[in-house]
């Protein structure tokens, strides 16, 4: 698996992290999802910085070619829910600004209860440039 | 159109003013000029670039218009007298959140009751039994302030204000609320729909500091208690609600923000709602009185 490296689509989603937990809402699905533990953390670090798997595993302690998979793995999800993107951007050094915890299990719970109001009718944004073009 | 927005005070009350311009096609004959760009055909569109707010609602056959400098705004039917009672209960909805937002006050989805300590906001899912709970204030000695839509001045003085003097039950449920069978104004199919202005206007309010963000859930049990919740689950309950429902005009990030902040300044609780109505209104009066 690739190891790729993503930073978090601010362009549609919002999130917050209280008390431990994230909350991420994707605006343009109307999808919404939490994160805890270990999942919250890799959430504030990719806040801080674009990240790959390697260099987020380099936050836990334990195994690190386990670590790495699950990572991978899990920011897959992230970015098969379109919470995230692949970015070229310049990352940050993590470990320095970051104590090393143990790694629990990564879990992205997602609630879809609110995605019909985005389904039924679809409203486009629209630029100064029109939708998709500007007419002549 | 503006029934639901009768029970607030006629006449200037601050600097801050907004000229809202109502154009029906139908009446004036006039229609609204094309933009030049291309625009998505028979779908809904929205704008907004600091200065200038728009937004297209096919389904409603309406567009907003709002110059944040100038504080002007349109609201454009092709037929005012086809306007459907979702956009009745709560006219120029998305106006609000444009305009208000720009001021520090923000349109959440919850319902709000009020009595001497103060104000409830009511949080939770559709059908998690906000409305009717709202609603029961009406019966009670406790001040009915929003059922769907309110206006929220975050922390550090977390303080709601009603925007609509609307209501809204399940259909099956109208025969619950005999009294308020003055304030009908019809039904979508699936709910029907109050305007308590003039009917019921001994029992609108206007607003109140928060005294606590109460998250609705019904139980099976024949009482109604009051439970603390934590801030997070707080936060769950209301903000994908409030962000997704009251999407456009405002900066979601901001909102989420404020939401949490206000969260965070007051007491969160979970309302446990019993299946005997007359207790449920007992626990709020007793809460909040």
């Amino acid at each position: 698996m690739k190891d790729t490296q993503f930073a978090i689509n601010e362009a549609d989603v919002v999130a917050e992290v209280i008390d431990g937990e994230a909350i991420l809402i994707n605006m343009t699905t109307g999808c919404y999802y939490s994160l805890d533990g270990s999942a919250c953390e890799i959430w504030k670090l990719l806040q801080m910085s674009p990240a790959n798997a390697q260099s987020l595993a380099s936050s836990f302690s334990g195994d690190h070619e386990h670590i790495v998979t699950e990572v991978k793995t899990f920011l897959n999800s992230l970015s098969e829910e379109n919470l995230i993107q692949p970015s070229e951007n310049h990352s940050n050094s993590l470990n320095e600004a970051h104590e090393r915890s143990q790694l629990s299990h990564l879990v992205l719970n997602k609630y879809t209860d609110m995605e019909n109001l985005m389904l039924m009718d679809p409203i486009h944004d629209v630029s100064d440039e029109g939708w998709p073009t500007r007419q002549n | 159109m503006l029934s639901a927005l009768a029970h607030h005070p006629q006449g200037k009350c601050c600097d801050h003013t907004l000229d809202l311009y109502i154009w029906d096609k139908h009446t004036t004959g006039i229609e609204m000029p094309d933009l030049p760009m291309d625009l998505p055909f028979n779908e809904g569109w929205h704008y907004d670039q600091g200065r200038y707010f728009a937004l297209a609602l096919p389904f409603q056959n309406s567009s907003i218009w709002l110059d944040r400098v100038n504080n002007d705004a349109i609201y454009y039917s092709e037929n005012l007298e086809n306007i459907n009672l979702a956009e009745l209960s709560a006219p120029f909805l998305f106006i609000w959140s444009a305009w208000l937002s720009k001021r520090n006050l923000l349109v959440a989805h919850a319902a709000a009751l009020q009595g001497r300590r103060g104000a409830l906001l009511l949080i939770g899912a559709g059908g998690s039994g906000k409305s009717s709970t709202a609603l029961k204030s009406l019966r009670s000695n406790l001040t009915y302030l929003a059922d769907d839509y309110c206006l929220i001045k975050p922390a550090p003085e977390p303080t709601v204000f009603s925007l609509f003097s609307s209501g809204k039950v399940f259909i099956k449920d109208r025969d619950l609320y005999p009294e308020l069978e003055s304030a009908v104004v019809g039904d979508n199919g699936e709910k029907v729909i109050y305007q308590f202005s003039p009917t019921h206007r001994q029992k609108l309010g206007f607003g109140s500091p928060i005294t606590a963000i109460m998250a609705v859930s019904r139980t099976a049990s024949n009482t109604t208690a009051i439970v603390p919740l934590s801030p997070i689950a707080s936060v769950k309950r209301m903000a994908p609600n409030t962000l997704l429902q009251v999407r456009y005009g405002s900066d979601s990030k901001k909102v989420l923000k404020a939401l949490v902040t206000t969260i965070h300044a007051v007491q969160c609780l979970d309302l446990r709602l019993g299946t005997d109505r007359d207790h449920v209104i007992q626990v709020l009066e007793n809460f909040l009185q």
